[in-house]
């Protein structure tokens, strides 16, 4: 015999996203690090800054208000506003 | 957003215990123990308290829950309550821990997300207490006690079933005996002091949830102790090496719950909270020099070898209830959710109880 059960969870999920495109190459592009305040992302970013600029790449720094909540939509849409690229760093 | 269906709201299983305990374990729905299988009739005794107590109906939205934004309605928090083995008159107390871990400042995001081993702690103060009949006294952590043991559990799977895809969660490095139950309610009978309700801004006659982000519990012996002095000192220095032995100032809250025995002798000694507080965060300083090894802050780095560094950087950041047996001086501290921006937060717990005393 068979009962009827209520689902304890969200049945929902999030449609993926696509990837934006990625440029065939870094020169001339405009690239934001992006420092989340997790200990020694900044270590990383400078390593990856050297690498970008040897590229061509032109690069500019910020920081996230901590690293375990997401950016304030002020600071995305800066960063949308003035680069081509970003990258993000993760350490510890 | 968009969205797609992965299982329906509600389903058909045979109407068997293993059966339906198979299907949720499988599909990582579960704790890893049994569960009462929530049938239709039972999730929806759980809602109709909820409707007939606090005027929510069973589609009601409570919060949305990070990280997945999942959303917590009356009847999704009820069929977790089942699971648990909660009984409806639960409920009250439940929405209101929903609604506390769901406000920005707890942030929930970090608290499930983070390898850290860390779960949500509800401390639970007022009538309720009796009125539900939860634990203060011996084992007041929960297990061989229903209300106590069902509703931390119940949190944890709400937790994870609808804040997060099942399963996915937690990635906890150790893992923490609090992500299967973890709820404490305030001895408030054996307090000499006002309880955390009261001291947080509510009237002692208010039922309140008190949600903190928080580690596994470290028992604090101490049967020798003669003065109030000698026994705020030991209680301080068992705290030194929360979150990390080197990592001072804290600035998130440690949570000492004091014992009754303990709690008796700073109120024969007319100690306020307050006065014990100080005393603790008097107690607990150290040399720079002395911290700067392995894991430690950018504060200890930055201040003269000599200068003398705290444990925590305020009073504030000691937070003292009291709960235990009336034998046994055993104390315990909670070390804290570190470096996430996780803050505590209280939400009352609204219902027309019943008092049993």
């Amino acid at each position: 015999m068979a009962a009827d059960y209520v689902s304890p969870f969200d049945e929902r999920v999030r449609a993926a996203e696509p990837l934006a495109p990625r440029p065939a190459s870094i020169r001339g592009r405009r690239v934001v690090l992006l420092d989340i305040r997790k200990n020694r992302g900044a270590e990383f970013l400078d390593r990856i800054e050297t690498l970008l600029q040897a590229a061509g790449a032109a690069t500019a720094r910020t920081t996230k208000e901590i690293f375990s909540k997401p950016a304030a939509l002020a600071l995305i849409g800066d960063i949308a506003g003035q680069a081509d690229l970003v990258v993000e760093a993760l350490a510890d | 957003m968009s969205t797609m269906q992965v299982a329906a709201p509600k389903f058909q299983l045979e109407d068997s215990w293993e059966t339906v305990n198979a299907w949720f374990l499988e599909r990582d729905m579960t704790d890893g123990l049994p569960i009462v299988p929530p049938t239709e009739s039972r999730v929806r005794a759980m809602s109709d308290y909820a409707e007939r107590t606090l005027g929510w109906s069973a589609q009601d939205l409570v919060a949305t829950l990070a990280p997945n934004c999942g959303l917590a309605t009356v009847e999704k928090i009820a069929a977790n309550a089942v699971m648990a083995g909660c009984k409806p008159e639960y409920m009250p107390v439940l929405i209101a821990c929903i609604q506390a871990i769901a406000y920005p400042k707890f942030n929930l995001d970090a608290v499930q997300t983070s390898t850290h081993n860390t779960s949500a702690l509800p401390v639970v103060n007022g009538p309720i207490r009796k009125a539900i009949d939860l634990n203060w006294g011996y084992n007041y952590t929960g297990s061989r006690w229903q209300s106590t043991a069902t509703i931390g559990r119940a949190l944890r799977l709400i937790m994870s079933n609808i804040g997060g895809t099942p399963g996915s969660v937690n990635i906890h490095t150790q893992g923490h005996i609090g992500r299967y139950e973890y709820c404490i309610a305030e001895n408030e009978e054996e307090s000499p002091w006002e309880p955390l309700h009261v001291e947080r801004g509510f009237r002692p006659g208010q039922s309140v949830v008190t949600l903190i982000g928080s580690d596994a519990p470290l028992s604090i012996s101490d049967h020798r102790s003669r003065t109030p002095e000698d026994l705020a000192w030991v209680l301080a220095w068992a705290a030194a090496s929360a979150w990390s032995t080197n990592w001072w100032p804290l600035e998130e809250p440690s949570v000492f719950v004091i014992c009754p025995e303990h709690a008796e002798m700073f109120r024969a000694a007319g100690w306020t909270k307050q006065q014990l507080r100080r005393f603790m965060f008097d107690a607990v300083h150290k040399p720079a020099a002395e911290l700067r090894r392995g894991e430690t802050t950018p504060f200890v780095h930055a201040a003269d070898p000599a200068a003398q560094v705290p444990k925590w950087a305020s009073p504030e950041a000691i937070v003292l209830i009291v709960a235990g047996g009336e034998a046994g001086r055993y104390s315990a501290v909670l070390g804290p959710c570190t470096g996430m921006g996780s803050q505590i937060v209280s939400r009352e717990v609204r219902s027309p109880w019943p008092l049993t005393t």
